[in-house]
C-alpha cells in the first residue's frame, strides 16, 4: 500500500467524517443537557431529509438551500417538541427510561415518515441533479481526487462544528447549556433557564441532525432507515471519544470513518473487503471501547452510595 | 373438630388458584386446547395462520423471560437480543440441512453452549461499561450479528434467508405428516414456554433474583452488600443469551425459515417493548406484551382491512403505548390489572361499609 493509497483513503473518508460529526454533535449536545441517549435522532434527521425532498420536488422553482432551511426547521421544530412534549416531562425517570422514551419515538416516527412521504422515494430534482463533478488537487507532490458534494459536506461540518463549539465557548446559552449539563439543579437555581436551554440543544440537534442527513441522502434514494448507520456509528462515537465533555465524541467520528475505509480497502485486504469493512469497524470499535470503557479522552466517575 | 391443618374443598382450590404457577398453567391450558379445537374441527377454526401466530408469540415470549433477567432483574437494557435469535436459528439450520444424522437434543444443547459463550464475552463486555452505553455497545453487536448473516453465505445462505424443508423430531424421527407434526411442535412449544415459565419465576425469587434486584436499584450498594457485580451481571447476560438461543432454535424449527433482515434491530427493540409494556419483572406480563407486540397482527388485525393495509398503525401505536408506560405507567400491563383489582376491592369494601356499617 503506498502512500498515495493511504492519503486518498484519508481523502476519501472526509465527507463521511462530516456526516457522522454533524450527527454526533447533536447526540452529545443532548446526553450532556438531558442525560438521554437518543436513539431517535437519526429518524429526526431523516424527517428533515425527507420534508427537504418533498419541497425540492414540489416548488421546483424554489432554489435549494431554501428547501434545506425547510427541511432543517422542521427537524429542528421536531427535536424540541420531543423534548417539550416528552423529555422534560420525564425529568424524574431513570436515564435508561428515558432512553426507552426515546426508543418508542424511533417506532412511531419509523412508521410514520414512510406514510407522510409515500411518493418520496428518490432524491432527484428535474433539471438541478447535484453536482457530482470530481476536484482533483496536488498534495504535496500526490493528486488526489475528492467529490464536490463530499468536499462541500465536510467543510459545512467543520464551519457548523466550529460555530457550535464558539457558541459554547463564548456565548450566554452555551455557558448556559455548561452549567445544565454540570448539574442541572444548581443551574436551575443560579437562575439558569434549564427549560430553555435543553428545548434549545434539543432543536440545534435536530436541525444539526437534518443538515447530515441532507448530505447523506443527497444523490441517493431515500428510505427510512437512510440515517441507520450514521446513528449507529454517531452513538459508537460518542462512547468511543468519552461522553464526558464536548468535543471527545467528535474525535470518535473521525476515527470510525478512517478504520472504515481502510478496512474496506481492496489494495490492503484483498477484492472482498467492502463485504466485511463494517463488520471489521464494529468489531475494532467495540475493542477499543473494551480497553477504554470511558473513552478515549473520558474520565471515570466514581459514585457513591 | 376439624383439624385446621386440613384444608376444605374451597380452601384447597383457593390454594391451588392462588399457587404463582397457576397463572402459567392457565396460559398453557389455553394455546393447547385452541390446537386441540384445530384439530377437532379439522382446521375450520382456529385457522392455521392464527395458530402460527401464538407459536410466534411463544417463541418471542421465550426470547422474552430470557430479557427479563436483564430488564427486569439487573436492569441492563440490552440491544443485541436479535443478534443472539439470529445465530441460534442460523446454527440450527445448517446443522440439520447439512449434518442429518445429529440428534435434534444436541442440536439445542450445542446452540446453547455457543450462545453461551458468545454471552460471556458479551457479558464482561457490560462489566466494563455503565448501564446507559450498554445499549449502544450491544446496538454495535447487533450490527456484527446483522453483517455477518447477511455476508457469510456459506453458513446462512445470505440475503436469500436459511430454511428446513421438515419439521425437526416429528417428520424426521417420528415419520408424521406435515400437518400433524406442525401441531405435535405446537403442543412440544407450550410445554417449553411454560416450564420456562416456570423456571424463570422460581429464578427469579431465588437468592439469584434477589442479588440481581439489588444489583438494579444500586450497583454500588449491592457491591457494599457484598454482592459480586461480576458473577450477576454475567449471570444474567448467560441467561439471557441462552434463551435467545433456544428461542432461535424454536424459530428456525417452528417457522423454518430465516432471512438475515428478521434480526434487525426492530427486533430488539419489539422484543424491548414486549417486556416493557407487560411489566418488567412480570412472566404473565411479558407474554401479553409479546402477544399485544408480535401477536395482534397475525392472529386479529389480518383479518380487517384498515390494518391490512396500514400496517404501520399497529406499530406506531406500539411505539406510544412504550412512551406511555414509561412516563405514566412503570408496572407495565400489570400494574393496571392489579389497580383495576384493587378499585374493585376497595369500593366493595366501601359499599359494604356503607351498607353493614362498622363493627360497632
Amino acid at each position: 500500500m503506498s502512500i498515495q493509497d493511504i492519503l486518498q483513503t484519508i481523502v476519501n473518508s472526509l465527507p463521511t467524517i462530516g456526516r457522522y460529526s454533524l450527527i454526533t454533535i447533536g447526540i452529545v449536545l443532548i446526553f450532556r443537557t438531558t442525560a438521554t441517549t437518543n436513539f431517535a435522532q437519526g429518524l429526526i434527521a431523516t424527517f428533515g431529509t425527507f420534508l427537504t425532498t418533498w419541497a425540492a420536488l414540489t416548488y421546483t422553482a424554489l432554489p435549494l438551500w431554501l428547501c434545506l432551511a425547510m427541511g432543517m426547521t422542521a427537524s429542528f421544530l421536531l427535536g424540541m417538541f420531543v423534548d417539550v412534549a416528552l423529555i422534560r416531562r420525564a425529568r424524574h425517570i431513570t436515564p435508561s427510561g428515558k432512553q426507552m422514551i426515546t426508543m418508542g419515538v424511533l417506532m412511531i416516527l419509523v412508521n410514520v415518515i414512510p406514510v407522510l412521504f409515500r411518493d418520496i422515494t428518490l432524491w432527484t430534482r428535474p433539471g438541478k441533479s447535484f453536482s457530482t463533478a470530481i476536484l482533483t488537487f496536488n498534495f504535496f507532490g500526490y493528486t488526489l481526487n475528492i467529490t464536490e458534494m463530499g468536499l462541500l459536506c465536510f467543510v459545512t461540518a467543520v464551519v457548523v462544528l466550529g460555530a457550535v463549539f464558539a457558541a459554547l465557548k463564548f456565548t450566554k446559552w452555551g455557558l448556559g447549556v455548561r452549567a445544565t449539563a454540570a448539574n442541572e439543579s444548581v443551574a436551575q437555581m443560579l437562575g439558569v433557564n434549564t427549560r430553555v436551554i435543553t428545548a434549545f440543544s434539543w432543536a440545534l440537534a435536530g436541525g444539526i441532525a437534518a443538515l447530515g442527513g441532507f448530505f447523506t441522502g443527497a444523490g441517493t434514494a431515500l428510505n427510512v432507515t437512510l440515517m441507520g448507520n450514521a446513528q449507529i456509528y454517531g452513538f459508537l462515537a460518542c462512547v468511543l471519544g468519552g461522553f464526558g465533555s464536548f468535543p471527545a465524541p467528535i474525535l470518535g467520528a473521525v476515527i470510525i470513518p478512517l478504520v472504515n475505509n481502510f478496512a474496506g480497502n481492496p489494495n490492503l485486504f484483498g477484492p472482498n473487503a467492502g463485504m466485511w469493512q463494517n463488520m471489521i469497524t464494529f468489531i475494532v470499535i467495540l475493542l477499543l471501547i473494551l480497553i477504554f470503557p470511558n473513552g478515549l479522552l473520558g474520565k471515570k466517575y466514581i459514585k457513591k452510595v | 373438630m376439624q383439624n385446621q391443618y386440613t384444608l376444605t374443598s374451597t380452601g384447597r382450590i383457593k390454594k391451588i388458584i392462588r399457587h404463582p404457577f397457576a397463572g402459567f398453567v392457565l396460559i398453557g391450558v389455553i394455546l393447547i386446547s385452541l390446537q386441540l379445537i384445530a384439530i377437532l374441527s379439522g382446521g375450520a377454526w382456529p385457522k392455521s395462520s392464527m395458530l402460527n401466530g401464538f407459536a410466534s408469540v411463544m417463541i418471542y415470549a421465550i426470547v422474552g423471560y430470557g430479557f427479563t433477567y436483564l430488564l427486569g432483574y439487573a436492569g441492563l437494557a440490552s440491544l443485541g437480543t436479535a443478534g443472539f435469535v439470529g445465530l441460534g436459528a442460523y446454527i440450527t439450520a445448517y446443522v440439520l440441512r447439512n449434518m442429518p444424522g445429529v440428534p435434534y437434543i444436541a442440536v439445542i444443547l450445542g446452540t446453547l453452549l455457543i450462545s453461551l459463550i458468545l454471552g460471556t464475552i458479551v457479558g464482561f463486555i457490560s462489566l466494563r461499561i455503565e448501564g446507559i452505553f450498554l445499549a449502544i455497545v450491544t446496538l454495535g453487536l447487533c450490527e456484527i450479528f446483522y453483517q455477518l448473516f447477511s455476508n457469510w453465505l456459506d453458513f446462512t445462505n445470505g440475503p436469500n434467508g436459511a430454511s428446513i424443508s421438515k419439521y425437526p423430531i416429528f417428520q424426521t424421527f417420528f415419520n408424521m405428516s406435515r400437518r400433524d407434526a406442525q401441531s405435535a411442535f405446537y403442543i412440544l412449544l407450550v410445554f417449553i414456554t411454560v416450564g420456562l415459565m416456570m423456571l424463570t419465576y422460581n429464578l427469579g425469587k431465588s437468592s439469584t433474583g434477589r442479588a440481581m434486584l439489588a444489583m438494579k436499584n444500586s450497583s454500588s450498594a449491592a457491591q457494599a452488600m457484598g454482592i459480586s457485580l461480576l458473577k450477576y451481571r454475567l449471570l444474567a447476560f448467560l441467561l439471557s443469551t441462552a434463551y435467545a438461543g433456544l428461542g432461535g432454535v424454536m424459530f428456525m424449527s417452528y417457522l423454518r425459515y430465516s432471512a438475515p433482515q428478521n434480526y434487525t434491530i426492530m427486533f430488539s427493540l419489539n422484543i424491548l417493548a414486549a417486556v416493557l409494556i407487560g411489566g418488567s419483572r412480570n412472566l404473565i406480563g411479558t407474554f401479553l406484551g409479546c402477544f399485544i407486540v408480535f401477536g395482534m397482527t397475525p392472529i386479529f388485525l389480518q383479518d380487517i382491512t384498515l390494518f391490512r393495509e396500514n400496517p404501520w398503525i399497529i406499530n406506531v401505536t406500539i411505539g406510544a403505548i412504550i412512551v406511555m408506560v414509561v412516563m405514566v405507567y412503570p408496572g407495565g400491563l400489570v400494574q393496571l390489572a392489579n389497580n383495576v383489582k384493587s378499585f374493585f376491592k376497595t369500593t366493595i369494601a366501601d359499599r359494604r361499609l356503607y351498607k353493614y356499617g362498622t363493627d360497632d
